[in-house]
């Protein structure tokens, strides 16, 4: 009886800790008044070039590969949105204590450093919600047209997908910056990432527009799974009926990459705990 | 007119006050609150050149903010600075060429680059020719064994043999004058001693001025002759060392040494500071009571074996000095 | 005065040795930018073909003239990124009181900041611009005459000193508010929107800012206009290219009159 009192105890204290971990994240957040106001220009000024230059392309065209300019329009705002929403720090915050020799002292701690770090990371993502995602959101609304999504139904897809987007691309982060423990210095493995990312996940450039033999090749990675399922669901390009198929991918991308996390976690913690970091 | 002239220095900074919870985060996100904060507070000194004057004072006291105005790193409020009669704040070049500056908390070494990259680089900016700079590497060799380090990665050198190489850098160009913040900061005893040394021998050799803060009253003792003491911003004393030792801490310790085990010993003029088994610490003013009575007092009631009068050292005075109200 | 030039020259040379040689104490920066950069702007270029490809020219470029335009502007984007990449830092410069030993040093704390690191890694990104702006002269049919070859030379020149000095001016910024290093990512994003798509398919009120308040059109659009015979919108008296390096020039010298006036307020913070 005792025994059990004391776990639910410790597992409200645990639970509280990543509470208080995210909650501490989003007011460091704030606390930085300047950049959340240079973020949103940033955002805003990404945001209208793309929308100007998609205007520039659809001037007196219909639809393009089944998607009208308003399709795309929203796309592209929403894809904005999503990456002011997806933060993820996880490669920095690691190597910084694997690199000092800190990490030997993580995983004597009771509350998981992985899961930390996920939790901080969520902790900016929601404090993005506030400062970045809806007054980008209301802007647009305002000045060039609400993002709407096909019907409801896809939003609630789109909610779901993206919130398995923001998993796949943490735990590709999470599997980069394990490398450092048997690669110090692996310097700017996380550059090299995002570019990736940037290239291949139709972040930018919807995959429909690259010739049908890359498309085919890029369909393989787990990359398109981070941007471009979750918009072409919102936007209708995908519908609801045929959701299911790509949502299924992206939690099996989640499945692979945790279990590889997981194997490759605990590689690391005897790789630390027998040679002392 | 003295080498280095500092009137009226006044050092303003604004901050900006961080409000508390998430409620204060997004207020300040609009809002912000600011004040002014005086770092440094109408001083006004003059040193000659071929002194060492030791700049001392707790933690947040102005110690380095005045350094950095009398060095044109930071400009001030109000007041002014001359070194040799030249403002470094209107005429920057003409004065800092013949500066030689070392921050103990930081260094001006090329952090990944062996240390003689760095000199090079010192050589072409204070246009040193040949002669002179081997001529001062070899002075700053006798001194401060630089040789024996200038092939080595600056990351790689331990602090003592890091801060060797940032003095050296600073003594380069032959500087008339050299500032020194607390060099000796964080430092084992013989890194230390070796960088006392250097300081007095340059300043014997070369006549450089020196002004030094620091912590350390060791350094203090070894090589200032003159001292300022700041608190607030504010100089508190200026002057030679025995003298504001004298001011500062007007007592003396009367170390008693008792025959027998003896509690509750009591003197009407003296106060007890420190008891142990048999020795007992007595601190008196010296101008309400002369030693020798307070002596005779004693050995008239209690067993005195042995006793001796000490001297306040400088920790002494350092402590009076934290002790001290402000006055605004 | 030469004996002067010459003592600038040292420093300077021998400032770029020493960066040359930190840079090589980092070999993984230095490979991962190798394959990342080319990523990052082979994204943009790649973005203009699909759509010119899948939609139709845009405003009325074609795609090699998108591309010529892309290529005269990462040109001096890559030239920006080897020479003045420490504007990035100017934020941390001040947090961390950095300026410290340039005030001490008997030269001009302006100079001392613009030869203080030279980025070598940058000419990845010089190597990639001149690739795709080459590759760009050959489908327009460039002539290599000396006249053209010239113009873009200075052209090119007079971009770079525009990009640095916009960059310094806007940085600078940190030394009231202590903030900017993310100034000088928005900025980064405006300019590469800016110079690599033509202007006309923006409104004509964002051609006007970029044209008189920040004259980022002068880096690439307008130049890119001329030589290809494209409409510009506004239209100015002489050739467009020689207002390239003349706006150049006098941008240097405003951005050198700002770093001094935050230099006043620089307060060294950090120990």
């Amino acid at each position: 009886m005792l025994i059990e009192f004391n776990n639910e105890v410790k597992g409200y204290v645990i639970m509280s800790a990543y509470f208080y971990l995210a909650k501490m994240k989003l007011l460091v957040f704030l606390s930085y008044r300047f950049e959340v106001f240079t973020s949103l220009g940033t955002n805003l000024i990404v945001v209208l070039a793309n929308i100007y230059l998609w205007k520039a392309a659809y001037k007196g065209i219909d639809s393009v590969a089944g998607v009208k300019e308003t399709q795309m329009l929203t796309y592209t705002i929403m894809s904005t949105l999503l990456a002011s929403f997806f933060s993820v720090n996880i490669e920095h915050a690691l190597q910084e204590r694997i690199t000092h020799g800190d990490i030997a002292i993580d995983f004597f701690r009771p509350i998981s450093i992985l899961l930390k770090y996920l939790a901080e990371d969520i902790g900016i993502a929601i404090s993005s919600i506030l400062s970045k995602l809806m007054p980008l959101l209301v802007i647009m609304t305002v000045f060039v047209q609400p993002p709407v999504p096909d019907s409801p139904m896809a939003f609630v897809l789109f909610l779901l997908s993206a919130v398995f987007s923001f998993l796949i691309l943490w735990l590709i982060s999470a599997l980069i910056s394990l490398l450092c423990f048997w690669v110090l210095q692996l310097g700017e493995m996380k550059t090299v990432k995002d570019g990736i990312v940037l290239l291949l996940s139709g972040k930018i450039i919807p995959l429909w527009l690259f010739p049908k033999k890359i498309q085919r090749m890029i369909e393989i990675l787990p990359f398109q799974y981070v941007y471009q399922t979750p918009l072409s669901i919102y936007i209708g390009k995908v519908q609801p009926e045929q959701a299911i198929v790509p949502m299924l991918i992206q939690f099996a991308w989640i499945l692979l990459f945790t279990s590889l996390l997981c194997f490759g976690w605990s590689r690391a913690r005897k790789r630390v705990l027998v040679q002392g970091g | 007119m003295a080498f280095l002239e500092v009137e009226n220095l006044v050092k303003e900074f604004t901050v900006t006050k961080k409000k508390e919870g998430l409620k204060g985060a997004v207020s300040s996100l609009f809002h912000p609150e600011k004040y002014k904060v005086r770092a440094v507070d109408n001083i006004s000194f003059n040193i000659e050149q071929g002194e060492i004057v030791g700049f001392i004072g707790p933690n947040g006291a102005g110690k380095s903010t005045a350094v950095k105005m009398m060095t044109g790193i930071l400009h001030p409020t109000m007041g002014s600075v001359k070194i040799n009669g030249i403002s470094p704040h209107k005429n920057r070049k003409a004065v800092v060429g013949k500066l030689g500056v070392v921050f103990g908390q930081r260094t001006q070494l090329y952090w990944d680059l062996r240390l003689g990259e760095t000199f090079e680089l010192l050589k072409r900016i204070y246009k040193i020719d040949d002669k002179m700079y081997k001529d001062n590497i070899k002075m700053l060799d006798e001194v401060l064994n630089i040789t024996e380090i200038i092939d080595t990665p600056v990351r790689q050198l331990s602090l003592g043999q890091r801060m060797r190489g940032d003095l050296a850098a600073a003594m380069l160009h032959s500087p008339t004058m050299l500032f020194l913040d607390e060099p000796t900061i964080g430092l084992d005893i013989e890194a230390k001693h070796s960088i006392r040394n250097f300081i007095k021998q340059i300043n014997e050799r070369c006549g450089t001025t020196v002004i030094l803060t620091t912590h350390d009253l060791g350094d203090v003792e070894e090589l200032c002759k003159r001292l300022i003491v700041i608190n607030h911003g504010k100089i508190v004393e200026d002057g030679p060392l025995n003298s504001i030792i004298e001011r500062m801490a007007p007592y003396r310790y009367l170390v008693v040494e008792l025959a027998s085990p003896h509690h509750n010993l009591f003197h009407p003029a003296a106060e007890v500071v420190k008891t142990e088994t048999l020795r007992v610490w007595f601190k008196f003013d010296k101008s309400r009571i002369a030693a020798t009575e307070l002596i005779s007092d004693l050995s008239k009631t209690y067993p005195i074996r042995d006793v001796s009068v000490k001297e306040p050292d400088i920790e002494d005075m350092i402590m009076e000095i934290y002790k001290k109200p402000v006055i605004f | 005065m030469l004996e002067n030039v010459k003592y600038y020259i040292s420093v300077a040379l021998y400032y770029f040795k020493l960066s040359l040689q930190k840079q090589f104490e980092y070999p993984a920066m230095i490979i991962s930018c190798v394959f990342m950069i080319p990523m990052m702007y082979g994204t943009g270029i790649l973005l203009l073909y699909f759509m010119v490809h899948n939609f139709q020219p845009l405003g009325g470029w074609s795609f090699p003239q998108l591309a010529f335009l892309f290529g005269i502007g990462y040109l001096s984007h890559g030239l920006m990124m080897v020479f003045s990449v420490q504007n990035w830092w100017i934020e941390s410069y001040v947090l961390r009181g950095e300026f410290d030993r340039m005030l001490l040093r008997p030269l001009s704390v302006f100079f001392q900041f613009t030869v203080t690191y030279i980025n070598f890694i940058g000419l990845v990104d010089v190597l990639v611009g001149l690739t795709i702006f080459l590759y760009s002269c050959k489908l327009i049919n460039f002539v290599w005459s000396l006249h053209n070859i010239i113009t873009i030379a200075f052209v090119i020149i007079g971009g770079v000193l525009i990009r640095s000095s916009i960059f310094t001016i806007f940085c600078s910024v940190a030394f009231w508010t202590k903030r900017s290093e993310s100034l000088f990512l928005l900025l980064n994003d405006m300019l590469e929107r800016t110079t690599q798509y033509p202007m006309t398919i923006y409104p004509y009120f964002v051609q006007f800012m970029l044209t008189f308040i920040v004259p980022i059109a002068f880096i690439s659009f307008y130049p890119a206009c001329e030589i290809l015979g494209k409409d510009g919108r506004i239209v100015f008296p002489l050739e467009m290219s020689v207002y390239t390096p003349i706006i150049g020039i006098v941008m240097f010298i405003l951005a050198n009159m700002f770093f001094n006036l935050g230099l006043k307020k620089y307060e060294s913070a950090g120990s």
